[in-house]
């Protein structure tokens, strides 16, 4: 159950350890397997958890937790909301949160959330180890470890398109956890289950047929599937399979499945919606054989409880990040130029809705039902039925790492201009680069330096990134260049302040290059954003260690580019000619729909 | 009075069920007094009866309100309405009145709106619930409360429903429920039912009924309030006598009369009496000698001053006389005014000492400063009871004159603590006087009102300018003139130490100067100008809503409308006006003055009279002024002053006056600055870089390089110096200031600004005006003094500091206690109370005060982020509320919006 991969370097172990996830139902479950991987790891540590308590619901279900330390954002906000004293309230409140935790003495913190309040509050927290965001003196927001930094430059909206790392292994890896259950964890109490078998037998769905729980709901309305639709894949699911099928979702999203009702109505088709508190709902789920969702909250409580999902992301959502995390699951991703959208943005028009059909849900319903657990490597989805230019689908599974990823079972279509090879091969360069040199797995041997094939048509889709990490690799060599300099020029006493002022801006300008490439270049974004974050995270008087320190870091840009470059080429190159031909007959399969 | 009129009836209609009137229908206030409530009824009803028992009082609201034909008012009698027919009354209301009537007169009247009122009316009352008080049935002052269901009892039967009884609040304390005092309004229906008789109604409301003998009673604020209400009632009434018996009962009742409304009753009395008085004539004493020896010991300088004002007189004293009582006191009399009770000024100082005696602020104050003097029995009974700390301030040294021709006060010298005579010596000995507790002798409070005022200002002055911070706003004008006055009013105010925001609707002039772009018709440029200024008045207004103020301090042209400038006022706002132009010329206050609390205007003598009775509240003399921090010498380069200098110079339009006058001086080294000159010869050459207009900043390197710098007032009349003009302009005050030397016109308030040929060389006439200019050009050296002398004496007294000093002080001493009050009510009591346990927070919340703003998170992470270094734990744990906030609302606008 458990993967062993490298070891980090870590100091001392942790004995009373605090972890800061004020935030989702969704993202406090993709914190268990760090939460149960800590606990493996340091037994004898105290696991504190910090939660809004409009969450904490959550945390009680999810195994390892040894307290749950509930902070009142509400009332922080309503106290807010009144200005004039209720400031002196909310400021007071938070000033006995601050000495209540303070007074627990934790060594180590983890800051899982990325919003900007929960550094401040790491901040004053003093807390002599910590990982994630943190505030400095000055309120500015740092990072200390390295996989935050990744996390923060793949929250970077141009860089998430070339992330194939989960965040659940993102965040794992930044609290260093390399021993973990490869699923999301939440324990059903017996008394949910009793309440379960109760409920079901109240919603009056027949003996027989498969059970399908089925998410409407979702955070954003554009990322939440038309009622109609939802409806559709219903009556397929009924009469197709005699499935049995409860709606699931929170009081607040009734409007949906009341919706999802009015286009069709079964008797094996229920709504459980606002009628199951979540403990319930972790038991519904477990006793079901599928859940078909967005990506939500129930998505990933269904992982948890070792009910495989069928989920669509729509709009904003991205299934690299935020994917099912476990095997076996499959995934639906729309092939549109927009897509993933921005998140901050609503959606008037969300046409990346249209490329999913109740056809292709019902069909990949069918698919996962009917193949055995343990089989999953032969789910295979024929063109026909979804097309990878249209759109991707991807099962879940584990590298040999232990990370998460998303095998495609529909082939590889064509995206913006670019086949979908290239993207991937980005993806993977970057994946191996980050695990290797972010100490997620152990190195190993690099393949040899291909060339593209000469007289290729792809070569032009192939060149800019080639030439764009030439010239990364270029200003990394000038920055290691221009750093030697600098530290011959602190050694010698006799040098001219003005020779150092020289270089001091000679390596300003050559930075500000190497972001602006970032940006000329957005697949090479997340190398430069790094290189970006990490300098800036680099602290300390004096100057030569300064120095030897921002060397090191021009040096591993030198190095992450080389690795980068040769794992490209050998993924892109590889699969060229093969992409080719499937192009063709992609032009060809297209015509013929 | 109106508008607190508009107000009262504003809350009348208001309430949980509020009542909306119409032009159809009928109203009826049952003690209407003057109309105060009326003029405002009348505007919202068809028909509007007034009743008030006070024959005075509706002979006065007949006349106030004689513009308002719906009007009627009668008299009554006490016991019923008989004027007013069976059920033709659609709303009737009383406010101020009811609670002061006898137990049977009240339920008179329950018994008679019950009557009048047509079934389905509505009545609104202004009552006192809680518990019945002790009052006396003659009693027409003391407060009748009653137990709430007593009440609706009595209203029952009077054949009311009770809808609801509503709190509400004036801008003083009108409730004290430890006392069982509840002000209400009880709102209630007329229904079909028959109304009992009134003896049933009484004994619903008061079953033992009221006693008939006088007693023992102890008085609580809020009766004082009515009876001070009561009194002012009848002052706007001209009626004195009840006015007096009003304050009696408040200082007689309560232990703790204010100053003020002792000195007032004694005012009243000392009316009366006069009204009755004879003069009488007696044989002064002299006492000269000896009281002089005794000045001469302890206050040698007023000795000097007495010793003078005696020389001036001779044996006479002026327009004062002397005369004896029937007990052979002598006392002094101004013309008309007994200085001392005409018959009995020993008894009558010996009550007054008691009063102010019985004023805790008095025993409790280090020094105590009586002002006025008369014939000194006040002081004598004064210094009786207290032996320290007392100083004496006599305005005028003729009185002090007078005092010592007939009685013997040497004693009383030798136990004052400081004695100070006339307001020059005030002047100078202020900080002797500062944080004393003032006690006025009453007729000095009438012979000397000035020297009173002087010393009020003088004594409040620090303490009002240091304890009351109000949040004010200034408006200034969109262009203009008084635009540059308005930024160094704001700055002035700031400097002061005062909570500013100035709202500078300079930024809007494009915006309006192209309206004639657009629309050539004068008639629609004129009303597009007015929904333009309609347009800004509501964006102050909005800002205010923002981030609310107590004072609006407006300056001439100030674009605000009577709709907002109405709209303040009824939110309480104090609403000031300097309007720094010729009052003579621009006649602009005429229309606007009655939006005004106060006007401040750069003319005296009747003008002030006449704003006030354009509808101003107060209009005061408010000179013009500078800016030392703005208005200052400068190093001029030499590429500076080959640009900006000249030998003589002007700045300023080319009214008619100035073209007529510099005409003549075009052979001289003569640079003219400004805009609207003629084109021709010789301005052509004159006039600088094509007349264009010119900024403040570059004025100051005009006056800096010019050796004399012309200052005509301008007229559009006169061909030279106008013979009668009074105000000063800014430029004379900011050419001193910039140590510049100028030759400016004669005015006729210059003299009392600056000593006229020593601080400033005017010119009367062409003549002279070219003399001066040879001659001045001759004396460099003289030039030089002069400026340094005028420069010396705008920094001693004409800055905009001492400007706003004036302005608030005046402000202050009417409305200083409403201020406090607001201030005290104002959300920032609370957040100061909450916050004291954190000192940084604390501080940090002070900040946000003094800047003027609210105590608002925003306000206090604001300061955070622009400051550098490292934050401190308050900062960190402030930013992080800020985050949680913002992050917080922004998630939830997402949830809201669907996204």
């Amino acid at each position: 159950m458990f993967t062993n991969s490298v070891r980090p370097d870590s100091s001392s172990s942790p004995q009373n350890i605090l972890l800061l996830a004020i935030t989702r139902m969704g993202d406090m479950l993709q914190a268990s397997p760090t939460i149960v991987g800590l606990k493996k790891q340091y037994p004898n540590a105290k696991l504190t958890i910090l939660t809004d308590r409009e969450f904490s619901a959550i945390c009680r279900g999810i195994p390892g937790i040894d307290e749950i330390y509930e902070i009142d954002l509400a009332l922080v906000c309503r106290c807010l909301h009144r200005d004039h004293d209720g400031v002196v309230d909310a400021f007071e409140y938070m000033e006995k949160v601050v000495e209540e935790l303070k007074a627990r003495q934790f060594d180590f913190c983890l800051n899982m959330a990325s919003a900007g309040y929960t550094a401040i509050l790491m901040k004053m927290l003093e807390i002599p180890r910590t990982s994630g965001w943190i505030s400095d003196d000055e309120g500015n927001r740092l990072i200390h470890s390295p996989w935050s930094m990744l996390f923060a430059a793949f929250v970077y909206h141009s860089n998430r398109d070339y992330n194939s790392l989960n965040l659940v292994d993102i965040f794992r890896c930044s609290a260093e956890v390399n021993q973990h259950p490869r699923r999301l964890m939440y324990t059903v109490t017996d008394e949910a289950r009793t309440f379960n078998e109760q409920f079901i037998k109240d919603l009056e769905l027949g003996e027989d047929g498969p059970l399908i729980c089925l998410q409407a709901g979702a955070s954003q309305q554009k990322r939440q599937w038309a009622p109609n639709r939802f409806g559709e894949l219903c009556r397929l699911l009924i009469e197709r399979l005699n499935a049995r099928i409860v709606l699931t979702g929170a009081k607040s999203e009734e409007a949906i499945a009341s919706a999802v009702l009015s286009s069709y109505s079964h008797p094996r088709l229920k709504s459980a919606v606002g009628k199951t508190n979540l403990a319930q709902l972790g038991a519904l789920l477990e006793k079901a054989d599928l859940l078909i969702t967005g990506d939500t909250g129930p998505m990933h409580l269904s992982v948890a409880v070792g009910t495989p999902v069928i989920a669509g992301f729509l709009a904003s959502a991205l299934c690299y990040e935020t994917g099912p995390y476990g095997p076996g699951n499959i995934v639906v991703q729309p092939q549109i130029s927009c897509n993933p959208c921005n998140p901050n943005f609503p959606c008037a028009r969300p046409d990346c809705h249209d490329q999913i059909s109740p056809e292709l849900m019902y069909r990949l319903t069918r698919l996962r039902l009917e193949t055995p657990i343990g089989q999953e490597s032969q789910m295979q989805v024929p063109t026909e039925l979804a097309h990878p230019d249209a759109v991707r689908v991807f099962r879940t599974d584990f590298d040999q790492d232990g990370f998460l990823e998303f095998v495609p079972i529909n082939g590889f279509g064509m995206r913006k201009g670019h086949p979908e090879q290239y993207f991937d091969a980005i993806r993977t360069a970057y994946r191996r680069v980050w695990k290797e040199e972010l100490n997620g797995a152990p190195e190993r041997p690099l393949p040899p330096l291909v060339s593209p094939p000469p007289l290729m048509v792809v070569n032009d889709v192939f060149s800019s990134i080639l030439e764009g990490l030439d010239e990364l690799t270029r200003m990394a060599d000038a920055g290691v260049g221009l750093v030697d300099e600098l530290i011959r020029l602190i050694k010698d006493i006799t040098s001219p302040p003005k020779l150092l002022g020289e270089i001091n801006m000679a390596m300003t300008i050559m930075d500000r290059s190497i972001e602006e490439l970032g940006l000329s270049f957005p697949a090479l974004g997340a190398l430069v954003r790094m290189f970006i974050m990490e300098k800036e995270n680099i602290r300390g008087e004096d100057p030569l260690l300064l120095a030897s320190q921002v060397r090191s870091l021009y040096l591993s840009l030198r190095k992450r580019c080389d690795k980068f470059n040769r794992i490209f080429r050998a993924e892109a190159f590889g699969n060229v000619r093969q992409n080719h031909l499937t192009r063709a007959e992609h032009v060809v399969s297209f015509e013929n729909r | 009075m109106w508008r607190t009129g508009e107000r009262d009836l504003d809350i009348l209609c208001g309430g949980p069920s509020s009542y909306e009137a119409n032009q159809s229908s009928v109203a009826l206030e049952l003690g209407c007094g003057v109309g105060r409530i009326l003029r405002a009824t009348s505007f919202r009803f068809g028909k509007v009866i007034g009743v008030d028992v006070s024959q005075e009082a509706v002979e006065r609201a007949r006349g106030f309100l004689a513009d308002r034909p719906n009007v009627s008012v009668l008299l009554g009698n006490g016991e019923d309405l008989a004027g007013v027919a069976t059920s033709s009354v659609d709303f009737a209301y009383t406010f101020a009145a009811l609670s002061s009537m006898p137990v049977d007169v009240i339920a008179a009247y329950l018994s008679e709106l019950g009557r009048i009122v047509r079934p389905g009316g509505t009545i609104r009352l202004q009552v006192y619930v809680g518990s019945p008080q002790d009052t006396v049935a003659d009693d027409s002052i003391a407060i009748r409360s009653f137990a709430q269901e007593a009440f609706s009892a009595a209203l029952a039967a009077s054949g009311f429903d009770v809808e609801n009884y509503f709190e509400f609040t004036l801008p003083f304390e009108i409730s004290d429920p430890e006392a069982g005092l509840n002000a209400r309004i009880v709102s209630a229906r007329r229904s079909d039912r028959q109304t009992a008789p009134r003896e049933n109604v009484q004994l619903l409301l008061l079953p033992e009924g009221e006693a008939k003998a006088d007693g023992e009673w102890p008085g609580s604020r809020v009766e004082y309030w009515m009876a001070l209400t009561r009194a002012r009632t009848h002052l706007d009434a001209g009626e004195l006598e009840p006015a007096a018996k009003a304050l009696e009962f408040a200082t007689a009742h309560y232990r703790e009369a204010d100053k003020d409304v002792v000195d007032l009753l004694n005012e009243i009395r000392r009316d009366l009496q006069a009204r009755q008085s004879t003069a009488a004539c007696a044989e002064p004493v002299d006492l000269l000698g000896k009281n002089l020896k005794a000045l001469e010991a302890r206050f040698p300088e007023v000795a000097n001053i007495v010793r003078g004002a005696l020389a001036q007189s001779g044996d006479s004293t002026g327009e004062l006389s002397i005369s004896m009582t029937a007990d052979g006191e002598p006392i002094i009399s101004a013309p008309g005014l007994p200085l001392d009770h005409a018959e009995r000024p020993r008894r009558a100082a010996e009550v007054w000492a008691g009063r102010t005696l019985n004023d805790q602020r008095f025993n409790e104050a280090q020094k105590v400063v009586c002002v006025g003097l008369g014939a000194g029995y006040h002081l004598e009974s004064l210094l009786e009871r207290r032996s320290q700390g007392v100083f004496l301030f006599e305005p005028r040294p003729e009185v002090l004159a007078a005092a010592v021709k007939i009685r013997d006060l040497s004693q009383l010298f030798s136990r004052l603590e400081g004695l100070v005579c006339g307001n020059e010596m005030l002047a100078r000995s202020s900080d002797i006087l500062s944080g004393a507790y003032l006690v006025l002798h009453p007729q000095t409070a009438i012979y000397s009102r000035e020297g009173v005022d002087q010393i009020k200002r003088t004594i409040s002055r620090k303490e009002n300018l240091r304890s009351l911070r109000p949040s004010i706003a200034v408006v200034g004008p969109i262009y203009g003139g008084s635009l540059p006055i308005a930024g160094y009013v704001a700055d002035a105010l700031k400097q002061m130490g005062q909570r500013v925001h100035y709202y500078d609707l300079s930024k809007f002039v494009t915006a309006y100067r192209a309206l004639d772009e657009m629309v050539k018709t004068p008639q629609r440029i004129n009303a597009l100008q007015g929904y333009y200024v309609e347009m800004l008045s509501q964006i102050v207004l909005e800002g205010i809503t923002e981030r609310p103020v107590d004072m609006v301090i407006c300056l001439a042209q100030a674009p605000l409308s009577p709709r907002v400038l109405s709209e303040l006022r009824n939110r309480g706002i104090i609403t000031a006006m300097w309007f720094v132009e010729d009052c003579r010329r621009f006649s602009t206050w005429r229309d606007i003055a009655r939006y005004y609390d106060y006007m401040f205007i750069i003319q005296q003598g009747e003008i002030l009279r006449e704003v006030e009775a354009a509808g101003a509240g107060k209009c005061v003399y408010l000179p013009m002024a500078c800016d030392p921090n703005f208005h200052r010498p400068l190093e001029v380069s030499a590429e500076e002053r080959a640009r900006w200098g000249s030998q003589v110079s002007f700045l300023g339009a080319g009214y008619n006056n100035r073209q007529q006058m510099f005409a003549h001086l075009a052979r001289m080294d003569f640079k003219i600055w400004g805009t609207e000159w003629p084109f021709g010869a010789p301005f052509d050459k004159l006039v600088q870089e094509k007349g264009r207009r010119i900024d403040p900043s570059e004025y100051i390197k005009i006056f800096n390089s010019s050796a004399i710098n012309l200052n005509l007032h301008s007229s559009m009349e006169r061909d030279g110096v106008e013979p009668f003009g009074d105000f000063v302009n800014p430029r004379t005050f900011e050419l001193a200031s910039c140590g510049a030397f100028q030759l400016a016109d004669n005015r006729l308030l210059l003299p009392e600004l600056f000593e006229v040929g020593k601080e400033i060389i005017t010119f009367d006439d062409q003549t002279e005006l070219e003399e001066k200019i040879e001659y001045y050009l001759a004396h460099p050296e003289e030039r030089i003094e002069v400026a340094n002398r005028a420069r010396a004496r705008v920094l001693k007294d004409h800055t905009y500091v001492q400007r706003m000093e004036v302005l608030l002080n005046t402000i202050y001493a009417d409305r200083g206690e409403e201020i406090r009050a607001r201030t005290k009510n104002s959300p920032w009591e609370k957040t100061f109370q909450r916050s004291e346990a954190h000192s940084e927070l604390n501080e940090k919340f002070r900040k946000v005060y003094e800047r003027g703003n609210e105590p608002k998170l925003e306000e206090l992470v604001a300061d955070i982020q622009l400051g550098k270094g490292a934050l401190t734990r308050t900062e960190h744990q402030l930013l992080f509320l800020h985050h949680v906030k913002t992050q917080i609302s922004y998630v939830h606008k997402l949830r809201a919006t669907g996204q």
